[in-house]
């Protein structure tokens, strides 16, 4: 069941992919995907290109998609953001305890997008970043964009 | 220590604390087992995404304790024998009332899985039970009425719930399977019935999340009506955010608020008998005045399904 949907998703990704995202199987294993984002024009991110690494569980989707072992889905470009950790974790609810088989990889590559524009200081990953967003976003966004420079394009 | 590492040994600890419970009372080990796995670690020297995961992991763990101590649908028993040891000892006696009350009433209960889907479960088992139950009774003819009107109303909600922003490749699978298993009614009987209900990773967990669906397609199709009834604590109602919060998601307990969209959307009415220690269990039916064959048991937090004969 598992191979059914995530096929139905890449055909549906194909005809119609989501803005500034696209996603696809490594290889031949259709279970092993990566995805891109290109960064939001209205973030301090633009102009980059983010990837991301993503495992479709044996039971997805029931499960949501992680990156290796039990963890959600991550990036693998590095990203100054305070929801999105060294390690390229991303604090986002729909990958944990929200997950729901009525979510699909577009719609949680557009959340992604969406977070991209709108940190979430209030539930952060790292917070030493979400402290200098609520006290000094302009600092916050050159380093943003510092590190977009130096990583992601 | 890298990550990896970090899982392995987790994954080991909650293994083994998991293995030395013994079989007894499963609410008992699960709590045991929650406990268990949390005390190799100290929760305040990990950070927030260490903490998500281990969250995750026992969530995990949690889950297939469940899967392997509970049926998703057991036999049928007696009401005060299903019941009377849960409560040995209980200082409320207000249980012991109740139940004796209920036992009265009812000949028979069966328990349902206690993972969050029981509502959903109990409801389905039940209904498509006493659709197979009417369809016997007709022999291999012409469909029943009732097995012919739900049919219709099944086939017809693919579009509703389209209709409310659902992608068609998410929810497909799940209502095909649904139409298929009512498709399937007049050739299937009651052991082949509880058997599909108790497959794990089947046909089983596709409908009871298929029903998550019918019910929040008919909160978004009523967001008007149903807005009052699903505020959060700062008094705003967005109908949309409390289906993906609150009914979407696979293990997510039911509110009445989703047990009374489902009961519209199929337009099968349920009873349920609420035993909460006060004494006398008060039954609540939806719609009121309807006469339903689904009579559920709720106790705090969970469902099972009531037989009257």
């Amino acid at each position: 069941m598992a191979l059914k949907r995530i096929n139905k998703e890449l055909q549906d990704l194909g005809r119609d992919p989501p803005a500034n995202c696209s996603a696809g199987p490594v290889g031949d294993d259709l279970f092993h995907w990566q995805a891109t984002i290109m960064g939001p024009d209205d973030s301090p991110y633009t102009g980059g290109v983010f990837f991301l690494n993503i495992h479709f569980p044996a039971d997805y989707p029931f499960k949501p998609p992680k990156a290796r072992g039990p963890r959600p889905a991550r990036f693998t470009t590095r990203i100054y953001h305070c929801n999105i950790n060294a390690n390229g974790g991303i604090c986002l609810d729909i990958l944990k305890d929200q997950w729901s088989p009525a979510l699909t990889i577009s719609k949680v590559l557009l959340s992604i997008c969406s977070l991209l524009t709108d940190p979430n200081p209030d539930d952060p990953l790292v917070p030493e970043i979400a402290q200098i967003l609520r006290t000094d976003k302009k600092k916050h966004d050159t380093t943003a964009r510092e590190w977009t420079h130096k990583y992601a394009m | 220590m890298a990550a990896g590492n970090d899982d392995e040994e987790l994954r080991k600890a909650i293994a083994a604390s998991l293995a030395e419970q013994p079989a007894a009372d499963e609410n008992a080990d699960i709590q045991r087992a929650i406990e268990a796995s949390t005390t190799p670690q100290d929760l305040n020297a990990l950070t927030a995404a260490e903490q998500d995961k281990l969250t995750i992991e026992q969530m995990n763990a949690i889950n297939d304790e469940i899967q392997s101590n509970q049926a998703m649908v057991g036999d049928r028993v007696g009401v005060a024998a299903a019941l009377a040891g849960e409560y040995d000892g209980n200082a409320n006696a207000g249980f012991a009332r109740g139940i004796a009350e209920l036992d009265g009433k009812y000949a028979s209960l069966r328990r349902v899985r206690k993972d969050g889907n029981c509502f959903y479960r109990g409801f389905l088992y039940r209904y498509l039970e006493h659709l197979c139950e009417l369809q016997a009774g007709r022999g291999a003819g012409a469909p029943h009425p009732e097995l012919e009107r739900v049919r219709g109303v099944v086939r017809a909600s693919k579009a509703k719930i389209l209709s409310v922003d659902y992608e068609e490749t998410a929810i497909d699978m799940f209502w095909e399977m649904l139409v298929e298993v009512l498709d399937d009614v007049p050739k299937t009987t009651l052991d082949q019935w509880h058997a599909k209900m108790n497959e794990e990773h089947g046909v089983a967990m596709h409908i009871v999340w298929f029903c998550r669906v019918l019910s929040a397609a008919q909160i978004k199709l009523n967001a008007d009506r149903f807005a009052p009834f699903v505020m959060d604590e700062t008094g705003a109602a967005d109908v949309a955010e409390f289906c993906r919060r609150e009914v979407e998601p696979v293990n997510h307990e039911c509110e009445q608020v989703q047990i009374i969209a489902l009961t519209e959307m199929l337009e099968i009415p349920v009873a349920i008998e609420y035993l909460d220690g006060s004494g006398t269990p008060s039954k609540l039916v939806f719609p009121e005045g309807a006469s339903p064959v689904v009579n559920l048991l709720y106790r705090p937090g969970h469902y099972d399904i009531l037989y009257e004969e």
